[in-house]
């Protein structure tokens, strides 16, 4: 599993995705074995056999919707490697480092554009109160990408 | 069984009560607090407990530099079963801790040294302890809220 190279995206075009799709969604603590540890809110590409895309941020996500606005996004990426069909809780990987999932479940693209997607997220394997739940909108404001509920 | 070979056999057990014991790291994520690691150890002289210790620094610093330390904060003693979570459990807003707690790593640490309240000295191979790491409690006049330091071997 090729967990270790992300394609960096400039713009969201890059991921094909499109309004109404259902995606495999999982809110993820990455602790990697080389960089700092962050979350990571990743989703299957419903129509790429082998993509993964992951919007990596190190703020605390329980604090949106409470006295947050919105947290700074440090990066959305691809990666070809489906790490969710995999992970059940925790997965450890030699090269990756350790992936715990808070949240496993679906989600669906209710907006998509270039520089904004808006996920609406409703479910949770783990838990009848899940952190994320609801819409969140995902969009680029100058340089930088922000998550806000 | 000869009684050297008998008191020999008497011995490593009485030792090997000290050999492994059970670890847990957690990545806590709460309301009220700063997201932090929990590190649990299991209290070797009373293995139905665990000892916790708290950061909010970056884990993984330590293992980046030679002689990496970190400080860590000893909390409540929880029950063993705090040792065997191993998927994230939600705990409601207002109750204590309330937030997310992640497991991380989990399993068993060998031991290499111990002394009540004063140090642990343990050996991993996993991902976030690898290696040897000597802990030692600073603050042993206080009760509540000791500052230990961690250092990686």
């Amino acid at each position: 599993m090729d967990i270790l190279k992300p394609i960096i995206f400039k713009t969201l075009l890059e991921s094909d995705l499109n309004k109404g799709d259902k995606v495999k969604f999982g809110l993820i603590f990455h602790y990697p074995m080389d960089d700092d540890p962050h979350m990571d809110i990743r989703f299957i590409n419903p129509k790429k056999k082998n993509e993964e895309i992951s919007i990596a941020f190190m703020d605390n996500i329980m604090k949106l919707g409470i006295n947050k606005k919105s947290i700074k996004v440090d990066h959305i990426a691809k990666y070809n490697a489906k790490l969710l069909n995999k992970m059940f809780s925790v997965l450890t990987d030699k090269k990756g480092g350790i992936f715990s999932a808070l949240q496993l479940g679906e989600a669906y693209i209710q907006e998509f554009s270039k520089d904004k997607i808006v996920l609406s997220v409703n479910s949770d394997s783990f838990s009848k109160t899940p952190i994320m739940r609801g819409e969140y909108i995902i969009e680029k404001k100058g340089d930088s990408w922000y998550i806000h509920k | 069984m000869n009684n050297n070979l008998y008191n020999l056999f008497l011995k490593y057990l009485l030792e090997s009560e000290y050999r492994t014991i059970k670890y847990a790291v957690q990545f806590h994520y709460t309301y009220k607090a700063k997201p932090h690691y929990d590190i649990r150890i299991q209290n070797p002289d009373r293995t139905s407990q665990a000892f916790s210790f708290v950061t909010n620094k970056n884990l993984s610093e330590i293992n980046k530099i030679k002689n990496g330390k970190l400080i860590l904060i000893e909390t409540t003693i929880h029950d063993k079963y705090i040792l065997n979570v191993d998927k994230a459990i939600y705990i409601l807003r207002d109750e204590y801790g309330g937030g997310v707690l992640a497991p991380l790593e989990w399993g068993e640490l060998e031991l290499l040294d111990y002394e009540k309240n004063k140090k642990i000295v343990f050996k991993s191979d996993k991902i976030v302890f690898n290696g040897v790491y000597l802990m030692i409690n600073i603050d042993k006049n206080k009760k509540y809220n000791r500052r230990w330091i961690l250092i990686k071997k």
